[in-house]
């Protein structure tokens, strides 16, 4: 039964995501399932990301929403909040989750962690350090984002 | 017997007079001759008869010859001296009868309407003379007088046994009567088995079997040294299980019928009932009845409303005939499958189940009970039988198994989930909510209605309904109340709360109520504002009905039921006899595509013609031809209706591209069929019900607006680089 109500829910999520089209973020279940989604993050129009897009994979626990989903970026991204294996250091990803944020509200999330990263936790050291210098920030995220 | 001989030569020169007085010449020498001059002439003419194929003849030896081996009988018991005489003759006649199988046939014939013991007593001799093995000689005869006998009457039976057992012939008398007696049998089947399906045959059969059958039995083995009884009831058995056997078999191939027939032809289910218990039918009915079905029934020619008749025609006749309900699961099947093909299903259930008389009523109603009476079915416990070993794997889980033991239950889950019947009942209800012109007594009906859903379905998935109908009983309330305040409030004006995201959603025309209803409209709306804070009440006077009575000036009247806008509308001619389409839609506060579509009423009705490109203009002199109106007001609800189809489809069509655009956005490029696939899957409202050729032509839809791109067999998105 577990099982089903959480495909209900992700179900009804897929539903709205879809029909409200939300700009610049987008997900959908990539397998037979509802458990795994891929989701697509476009770089907002002003910061570092720009015109860049990355793909996520989230896999959902049994006890969604009651538990927060797996983020990974699957597209190379450098960021201050994100190490080499695409791993999301995110609070509502953590300790801050709750059962009202949706698919949605996860990847508007990280969309605007792109542009403002928590430089106090940061999974890479180089990242979090370069920050302060955008030019040179900028070219290691193209270098990283043409590399894949 | 020179005289014999004589004539015997002289036969051809009979032979050669002219017919009439030939034909009397024979009757005269027959008449006049003695006993064996007269076989002897009769095996002449017999003679004659083979050789010419004169059929006129051949008529007369079959009125002569039996009588003559009477006679021959008759002498041979006083003085067995003619025996002696007869041999070369009779010698002669054996050869003959032995010579060619269709003068055997015929001779046997009319042996039949001879006693018994004559025949026997032919046979005796044919086999003497001829020297031929008995059986052969006689088993053709013997059958035939047999299967006569069999089938007529029973008079001579036990001096025909004593003959058979004077021959000698045992073993062979029970084959033969076995034979005749199954082929009479299957006659006595068809013969009972009619169309009209009003009794059972069984009860008929098993009558003919003790009153013809069994004796005929009993005759045979009384007269053989075994001990009668055994066996007897051996072949009492033998008959009884080939009757069933035979009987279901016939009444399987009349399932169909039977079933189309229902209520009406249930007694004829025992027929078939009584094959299944004792035979292994059970298999034949499953798949004799799943190709009658496939064949007559699931098929583009049928209404659903049909279909789904007939599934609960054949789930109810079927509880007569298979209690344990494993036949339905293996029939039933097909037909839900089919089932989900139709769109129009579900449409079908919920308005057969809410109405009056709906066949399914009674399911949920059964439904209703099942909540009350757990303990009766407990008491049932002493009733189980076990499955047949051919049942399906069954669900071990009791709630389960009632489940699945309902075959009507099952239909409710035709598409999966019940919501979709909440959902069409939603509509349904807001339908008749809006448009009903006896909403008192409507109303009543409908909170049965949504009680008995909701102990089939769980108030969960009706609380939308409930809501609606409380709506209509607090409409009630308040304009109950707001009457009490204001004495002169419109007693004619209905009104009802439509509570939002409950109700069916509706297309919003903008529009205000026609004035003179405003004014009441307004203490109601102030009434629910106050009571109800802080929900607000919006007007939507596109919706509902209202009956207008118009008088014309030339005397005319007429009385239709339209909307409150398109009788806003209308109203504005009381005063000015032509409108521009713009003036009215400002009048009115509806957008110009409004008016038109309300004005179109008008104009098919011949109330309203269109002058000078945007102009409408009142028609005093319509046309009062009430066919012409009917017509035209049957067109108009078409052209509603098939607006709402196309604009359905347009919608659905959206949800489809944008599941599909997100889909290629995060997943790449895919091949047809696992976009197909992932559709079906994943896109629930409204379900995706298109084929893969549907799919493929939205698709280079979408490829032509260069939203997609199409490279080999798989699509992605556009590149725009």
């Amino acid at each position: 039964m577990a099982d089903g109500q959480v495909a209900k829910r992700l179900q009804s999520e897929l539903m709205n995501l879809m029909m409200e089209g939300v700009p610049g973020v987008s997900a959908f279940p990539d397998g037979d399932n509802y458990t795994q989604w891929t989701g697509t993050i476009h770089g907002s129009d002003v910061g570092p990301y720009k015109g860049m897009k990355f793909q996520l994979s989230l896999v959902f626990p049994k006890d969604y929403p009651y538990s927060a989903p797996t983020v990974k970026f699957m597209t190379g991204c450098f960021h201050p909040n994100v190490d080499m294996s695409g791993n999301i250091c995110l609070d509502i990803l953590k300790d801050k989750w709750s059962a009202t944020y949706t698919v949605k509200s996860i990847l508007l999330s990280i969309q605007s962690l792109l542009d403002e990263p928590n430089n106090d936790s940061p999974l890479n050291n180089q990242a979090a350090s370069l920050w302060s210098q955008q030019e040179e920030y900028k070219r290691l995220v193209a270098k990283k984002y043409a590399e894949g | 017997m020179e005289r014999v001989w004589r004539l015997c030569e002289s036969s051809t020169t009979i032979w050669s007079l002219p017919d009439k007085q030939r034909d009397w010449t024979l009757s005269e020498e027959i008449n006049r001759a003695g006993v064996v001059e007269r076989l002897v002439l009769t095996k002449a003419l017999a003679d004659i008869a083979l050789i010419s194929h004169e059929e006129k003849l051949k008529t007369l030896i079959e009125e002569q010859l039996p009588a003559a081996i009477f006679q021959v009988h008759l002498s041979s018991q006083s003085g067995r001296n003619m025996e002696k005489q007869l041999t070369p003759v009779l010698r002669q006649l054996g050869d003959q009868i032995m010579s060619s199988r269709g003068n055997l046939e015929a001779l046997s014939t009319l042996l039949g309407n001879e006693a018994a013991y004559v025949n026997v007593f032919l046979a005796n001799h044919i086999q003497a003379v001829t020297e031929k093995s008995l059986p052969e000689c006689t088993e053709p005869i013997l059958s035939k007088i047999l299967r006569d006998r069999i089938a007529a009457d029973l008079d001579g039976f036990q001096e025909f046994c004593a003959a058979w057992k004077t021959l000698g012939l045992k073993a062979s008398i029970l084959d033969i009567a076995w034979e005749s007696l199954s082929k009479a049998l299957d006659r006595e089947i068809e013969e009972r088995c009619h169309n009209d399906f009003e009794e059972a045959a069984l009860g008929g059969l098993r009558e003919w079997l003790e009153d013809h059958a069994i004796p005929v039995l009993q005759c045979i083995l009384s007269q053989m040294e075994a001990d009668v009884n055994d066996d007897l009831s051996y072949w009492r058995a033998r008959l009884e299980f080939q009757m069933c056997y035979s009987l279901s078999q016939a009444r399987i191939r009349q399932l169909f019928d039977i079933i189309l027939d229902f209520p009406h032809s249930e007694p004829v289910l025992g027929d078939i009932n009584i094959g299944l218990v004792q035979t292994d039918l059970a298999l034949e009915v499953a798949s004799s009845l799943r190709k009658q079905l496939e064949l007559r029934l699931l098929h583009q020619g049928a209404h659903t409303a049909d279909i789904i008749l007939q599934y609960v025609h054949l789930v109810k006749a079927l509880r007569h005939i298979d209690p344990r309900r494993v036949i339905v699961e293996q029939v039933c099947e097909p037909i839900r499958a089919y089932l989900r093909t139709r769109p129009d299903t579900i449409r079908c259930i919920v308005t057969d189940v809410t109405e009056y008389e709906g066949e399914l009523l009674e399911v949920l109603e059964d439904a209703v009970q099942d909540d009350d009476d757990s303990v009766a079915r407990d008491e049932t416990f002493d009733a189980w039988q076990p499955d047949p070993a051919d049942a399906s794997v069954r669900a071990e889980d009791e709630e389960d198994m009632i489940e699945q033991n309902d075959p009507l239950a099952r239909l409710f889950d035709v598409y999966g989930s019940r919501e979709a019947y909440a959902n069409e009942y939603r509509k349904m209800l807001g339908h008749k909510l809006l448009t009903s012109q006896e909403r008192g007594a409507d109303v009543e009906r409908e909170i049965w209605n949504v009680e008995m859903f909701k102990a089939r379905f769980g108030s969960e998935a009706m609380q939308d309904c409930s809501v609606m109908l409380k709506d209509y009983a607090d409409t009630k309330r308040i304009m109950a109340a707001t009457a009490k305040e204001h004495s002169d409030l419109n007693q004619d004006l209905e009104f009802i709360i439509m509570s939002k995201h409950f109700w069916p959603e509706t297309k919003e025309q903008d529009g205000e109520l026609p004035d003179p209803f405003r004014e009441d409209a307004m203490l109601l709306q102030k009434h629910f504002e106050e009571t109800k804070a802080p929900r607000k009440l919006k007007w939507q006077p596109d919706l509902g009905i209202v009956l207008v009575r118009i008088e014309m000036e030339s005397g005319k009247e007429l009385s239709m039921t339209v909307s409150p806008n398109q009788a806003a509308l209308f109203k504005c001619f009381e005063k000015v006899g032509k409108w521009k389409v713009d003036d009215l839609a400002e009048e009115l506060k509806l957008s110009k595509e409004d008016v038109e579509k309300n004005a179109r009423r008008w104009l098919q009705r011949g109330l309203l013609k269109e002058v000078d490109e945007d102009s409408l203009q009142l028609v005093e002199d319509f046309s009062s031809d009430a066919a012409l109106a009917e017509g035209l007001e049957g067109a108009t609800a078409a052209d509603d209706k098939e607006d709402l189809a196309v604009n359905n489809t347009r919608d659905e069509m959206k949800v489809y591209e944008t599941f599909l655009l997100g889909m290629l956005t995060n997943l790449g490029s895919l091949p047809v069929e696992r976009i197909h696939n992932m559709l079906k899957m994943f896109c629930q409202n409204p379900p995706f019900d298109k084929t893969k050729e549907q799919l493929v032509s939205l698709l280079d839809e979408l490829v032509v607006e260069e939203k997609i791109q199409v490279n080999g067999r798989e699509y992605s998105l556009r590149t725009n680089n």
